[in-house]
Formats: C-alpha cells, sequence, structure tokens
C-alpha cells in the first residue's frame, strides 16, 4: 500500500490472497488467457473505428445546425428588428371611414377622370 | 508471456498489463461474487471494455482505469441481484457452497490448516459490505494510494479512508476470533 504501511493482519489477509492468486487452476488461467486474447483482437478492430466515430460526429452535427439554424432563423423573422412589421391598422383603415364619404370620393374620382378625358377630347 | 510475431509494441504492452491484472481482478470479483462463471464475465466484460475504450490512453491510468470498470460491474452485478432478490422474495436461496471455497478445498499443495485459514479468511472478506470489501482489496492487496482507491470507486478520500478503516477494524477482530 503506497500511503502506509500494511498492519500485521492485513499482510497475513495479503499472504493468503496471493497464495489464492499462485493456486489458480489451469481451467481458470486458460479461460482469462483466452478472454486476453479476444480483447487484445477487439482493440485492433477498434482501430478502424475513428471514421466511423467521425461520421457519426458529422451527421450529428448537420442534424443540430439544422435544427439550430432553423430555430435561429425563426427567431430572427419574429424579433422587430429582422423585418419592417407591416402596420396592420392601416387594413382597417377603411373600416373606420363612414360609407357617405366613401361615395363621396368615389365622385371625385368619377368627376376628375371625366374631366381629364373631355380634356384629352 | 502469449505475444505473437505479428503484434506491435502496443498489443504487447496491453497484453501484458492484461496479464499481470487479470488474476487480480477474477479474485476480486470472485470474492464478491462467490461464483466462478459471473467472476470470469466481469473480467471478460472488463477486458473487452478496456481493451476497445481506453488502450488509447496513457500508460500510467491503465489500472485505475481498468479496476473502475471492474467496480463498475461488480457493483452493476449487486445491484442486480438486490433486484432479483426483491423480485423472487418468495424463492428460498440454496444451500450450496460457494465455488472458491470447493476451489480452494481441491487444492493439494495446501496442508490442512492453511486451507482452513485460506477458507476463513476469505469467508470474511465474503462477508465484509460490498465498497468496505472492495476498498480493502483495491487499498491493501492491489496497493493503490486512497486517491486512486477514490477514483475508482467514485468517493471522497475521506469515504475510502472510513471504508478500509472499517473493513481492516473487522478483518482484525475476525483473524483474533479465528486464532483463538
Amino acid at each position: 500500500m503506497s500511503d502506509r504501511p500494511l498492519a500485521q493482519h492485513e499482510q497475513q489477509i495479503c499472504n493468503v490472497l496471493d497464495q489464492k492468486l499462485n493456486d489458480t487452476d489451469g481451467l481458470t488461467a486458460s479461460q482469462l488467457a483466452n478472454m486476453r486474447l479476444k480483447a487484445i483482437e477487439a482493440s485492433t478492430n477498434v482501430k478502424h473505428q475513428p471514421m466511423k466515430v467521425q461520421l457519426k460526429y458529422a451527421s450529428a452535427f448537420a442534424i443540430v445546425l439544422m435544427i439550430g439554424g432553423g430555430f435561429l432563423s425563426n427567431l430572427l423573422v419574429e424579433s422587430p428588428m429582422g423585418v419592417t412589421s407591416i402596420p396592420t391598422a392601416m387594413l382597417h383603415a377603411n373600416d373606420m371611414l363612414p360609407s357617405e364619404d366613401i361615395a363621396m370620393l368615389e365622385d371625385i374620382e368619377f368627376v376628375q377622370w371625366l374631366a381629364n378625358s373631355d380634356y384629352e377630347l | 508471456m502469449i505475444a505473437n510475431m505479428g503484434e506491435t509494441p502496443g498489443q504487447m504492452s496491453l497484453n501484458s498489463f492484461l496479464m499481470v491484472v487479470e488474476k487480480k481482478a477474477y479474485n476480486m470479483a470472485l470474492i464478491s461474487l462467490a461464483n466462478h462463471a459471473e467472476a470470469l464475465d466481469i473480467v471478460q466484460d472488463a477486458m473487452l471494455k478496456f481493451a476497445t475504450n481506453y488502450h488509447c490512453k496513457p500508460q500510467e491510468q491503465w489500472k485505475p482505469l481498468f479496476y473502475r470498470i471492474v467496480q463498475n460491474l461488480i457493483m452493476d452485478w449487486h445491484r442486480k441481484q438486490k433486484v432479483r432478490r426483491i423480485m423472487t422474495f418468495w424463492r428460498e436461496e440454496d444451500g450450496t457452497p460457494e465455488p472458491w471455497l470447493a476451489s480452494l478445498a481441491d487444492c493439494p499443495e495446501q496442508s490442512a490448516q492453511q486451507k482452513q485459514q485460506s477458507e476463513y479468511v476469505l469467508a470474511m472478506l465474503n462477508e465484509l459490505p460490498v465498497k468496505q470489501q472492495q476498498c480493502f482489496l483495491l487499498r491493501a492487496w492491489e496497493g493503490l494510494s486512497v486517491k486512486e482507491t477514490a477514483q475508482i470507486m467514485k468517493c471522497s478520500q475521506g469515504t475510502i479512508k472510513t471504508h478500509f478503516s472499517r473493513a481492516s477494524a473487522k478483518l482484525k477482530v475476525g483473524i483474533e476470533v479465528g486464532n483463538e
């Protein structure tokens, strides 16, 4: 142990454990060796994976970019600085004018047109 | 050492490292799980995870990383067992002896007294709470520092000291009782 020396009973237990380690039967040892070789083989196969990992990250980045882009564009459209808002009050302006005034305006327009056409003739 | 001619230095060092830690990891799992097949499964999973995900890390980090994987697997196994026990509470536990005790009994080199002492010590370790048991094994047997053990077991250094001192005190009492 790196921090303090072992007490007597701790050392005694460690000795028993070391003894047990040395007494590992052949079958278990061979099973462990097979597992080790499989693990080493797996580590060599992993070396081809960085490309896959990069591809995975690239596709994830693209998705995030699409979602983020859409969200950002929505924000810009909704913000007052982005696009000047249409004065919707003007749309309802006609409703506020009395119907006689409109008729009168139409008459004035007609008279003006008639005068112009007479002048042209 | 099993080293093929086509192995790179990295693979050889990985092989050497796993060769050093595999038996200790197996015995740690065996003491904690008291099941030979499950202990082997845990070591296999740990080796595969380590080799595929962490073998590119600096070699000085290998030992804590490997034991961290082993610890996580052991703790996961205990959690699953706890859930299984709750789900199947009506079933009685089978009274078969732990295989590691049986394997010890089969060892011809040991004298009867040594066998008895080994069995007693292993049974004591097996009876400790899992965290105390693993803390003791990592600190005393594997020789890891408080800091490394804390990193492996994902808890504070103070907790490690507490776990270790409690485990040590219980084992001391156990040995004293055994000697009487």
